[in-house]
């Protein structure tokens, strides 16, 4: 009688533990398309996913981080659809290991030089930069696709030397430079166009010109794993449509061409 | 009258003898019961070893010699080595010279508040190293709303000082949840003997209190120096990750992966972990009893 009631109980348990994992499993197994997306992509890249799935019915499950923890992740994993990198070095590596299908370039980062509010009035220019006590952040040249771009920018304004030593931080994502950037803990960083396109109340921008530096572009590969290679590229299509161009530029980003 | 001595003598030394008998079988039965016992406790420690070797494994098949070799002689690893082991010193020095003081008071005082207070001081163990950072940034960062220690952080943030300044503040709080559970473990009765002996109370902490709660306090600070010198997330945002001046080797790690290096970035951990083994192995010898007294 005790034994019959607890092996009762030891199966409902079980029962339940099995509905639990067909309930953690359903969605990953229902889900269309597993995109890798760069996490300074997130908004456009979301909202562009929010309306393929209403067009079409394909959910596409995103997964955000740094572009380089992405390539070690799917390394891991070696499954997913879609790989959309904040730079073309990782469309790069992803061809070097034979796991493009496709692959297009859609949108480019403009790096911006932006100045914290407070110190708008005194930080004009380039020149300025090199002043004494002038407090920078850029981003880690390896690390950050625009730590790149910075570099480059530096060199390009001629005056590398003298504004080097007043760089105070590298940091290691965008959205960390942002953070010190929007709180004044630096005086100007180069950033993207598209972070501080949501928080142009904190900043004042200065352009930089484009021949200063190679553009950063943003590339969409198809994967070589992908499952349902038909509606990975309409998913494609739709990130480089008008309409998707559309939403990329109202969160900073320009056209590649 | 010798003779009924003897004739006791002889029984007591019969009965002794029984006795004896009866005492090495129970302790036969004794060990063998252990014994038992012991085979059954050995699971799930093989579980655990398996496990962290495992990782270890894991970690290692990664790595090409080639790699290993690369990354050991390179400048940037002996340089973020060198940060990691100094600035994690000095935060550990800082922590314990706040947290044993804090836990000695906390140990023989009954305040009221004390369960709040207590309370507070373990939030740092929950929070997220990040959170922490986050905090540290917005509380010394240009915005403070505290403006004094704005112009602190002017000196801190993005310095090596903003390094220790992050570690030492996961570390302080492990150090001081060891030292004051050492010290509520002393025996009250040894310091209200030595007090009406006549002995100053910095004496008693002196002379009875620190070295009876010693073992305790070193497992904290073995701990605490242990999260200090693996500390990143803190790190990353008060001292942000400039390559070659706040780069600890916990921070070379993360940008190596940012940059899809993953095997100069495993390189610089097993470099992280085998100097954390050769340390801790030393630590553990040189205050073997003691420390083995504290976690009895």
């Amino acid at each position: 009688m005790m034994l019959s009631r607890l092996l009762a109980s030891g199966e409902v348990k079980f029962g339940a533990l099995l509905g639990l994992v067909a309930v953690i499993a359903t969605p990953v197994a229902a889900a269309d398309l597993h995109a890798y997306v760069g996490a300074g992509l997130r908004q456009p890249v979301t909202a562009i996913a929010d309306a393929f799935e209403k067009e079409t019915g394909n959910k596409v499950e995103l997964e955000f981080g740094g572009s380089g923890q992405l390539l070690a992740r799917f390394d891991e994993a070696g499954t997913g659809d879609i790989f959309i990198p904040g730079s073309l070095f990782y469309a790069d590596k992803l061809e070097k290991q034979k796991q493009v299908l496709s692959r297009q370039v859609v949108v480019r980062h403009t790096p911006v030089l932006a100045v914290a509010k407070n110190k708008a009035g005194e930080i004009k220019s380039f020149a300025d930069l090199a002043r004494p006590g002038v407090r920078i952040g850029i981003g880690d040249p390896k690390a950050m696709a625009l730590g790149r771009s910075a570099e480059d920018i530096l060199k390009a304004s001629g005056l590398q030397e003298k504004i080097e030593p007043n760089i105070v931080v590298r940091a290691a994502t965008i959205k960390q430079l942002e953070l010190y950037l929007f709180d004044g803990n630096v005086d100007a960083a180069i950033v993207s166009a598209s972070g501080v396109a949501m928080n142009m109340d904190k900043v004042s921008l200065i352009q930089i010109p484009d021949d200063w530096y190679e553009a950063e572009l943003v590339p969409v590969v198809v994967l070589a794993t992908t499952k349902d290679r038909k509606v990975a590229e309409a998913f494609v299509r739709r990130l480089s449509s008008p309409e998707g161009l559309e939403t990329w530029k109202r969160f900073g980003f320009q056209p590649a061409d | 009258m010798t003779d009924l001595a003897r004739d006791l003598t002889g029984e007591q030394a019969k009965v002794r003898e029984r006795e004896r008998a009866q005492e090495q079988a129970k302790a036969g039965q004794g060990r063998h019961a252990a014994l038992s016992l012991d085979l059954v406790l050995a699971v799930p420690l093989a579980v655990i070893v398996l496990a962290i070797a495992a990782v270890l494994v894991g970690l290692g098949a990664r790595l090409t010699l080639g790699e290993l070799m690369a990354s050991l002689g390179s400048a940037e690893t002996l340089f973020a080595l060198r940060l990691s082991l100094t600035t994690s010193l000095v935060s550990l020095a800082i922590a314990v010279l706040l947290g044993v003081p804090a836990a000695y008071l906390l140990a023989r005082r009954r305040v009221p508040g004390m369960a709040l207070i207590d309370t507070l001081l373990d939030l740092p163990l929950v929070m997220p190293p990040l959170v922490a950072g986050l905090g540290l940034l917005f509380v010394i960062g240009r915005q403070s709303p505290v403006p004094p220690l704005a112009r602190l952080g002017a000196e801190l943030l993005f310095s090596q000082a903003g390094i220790v300044l992050a570690q030492s503040f996961v570390a302080t709080t492990i150090v001081l949840r060891a030292a004051k559970a050492a010290f509520s473990a002393v025996d009250p009765g040894y310091r209200a003997v030595a007090g009406t002996l006549g002995l100053s109370p910095a004496r008693v902490l002196w002379s009875i209190d620190l070295p009876l709660a010693g073992g305790g306090i070193a497992a904290g600070v073995v701990l605490a120096w242990a999260r200090a010198l693996g500390e990143f997330g803190a790190t990353l945002m008060v001292a942000g990750a400039t390559r070659m001046h706040t780069e600890t080797l916990p921070m070379a790690i993360f940008l190596n992966i940012a940059t899809g290096e993953t095997g100069v970035a495993v390189a610089c951990a097993l470099v992280l972990l085998s100097t954390a083994f050769v340390l801790l192995l030393i630590i553990r010898a040189l205050g073997g009893p003691a420390s083995q007294r504290g976690h009895s």
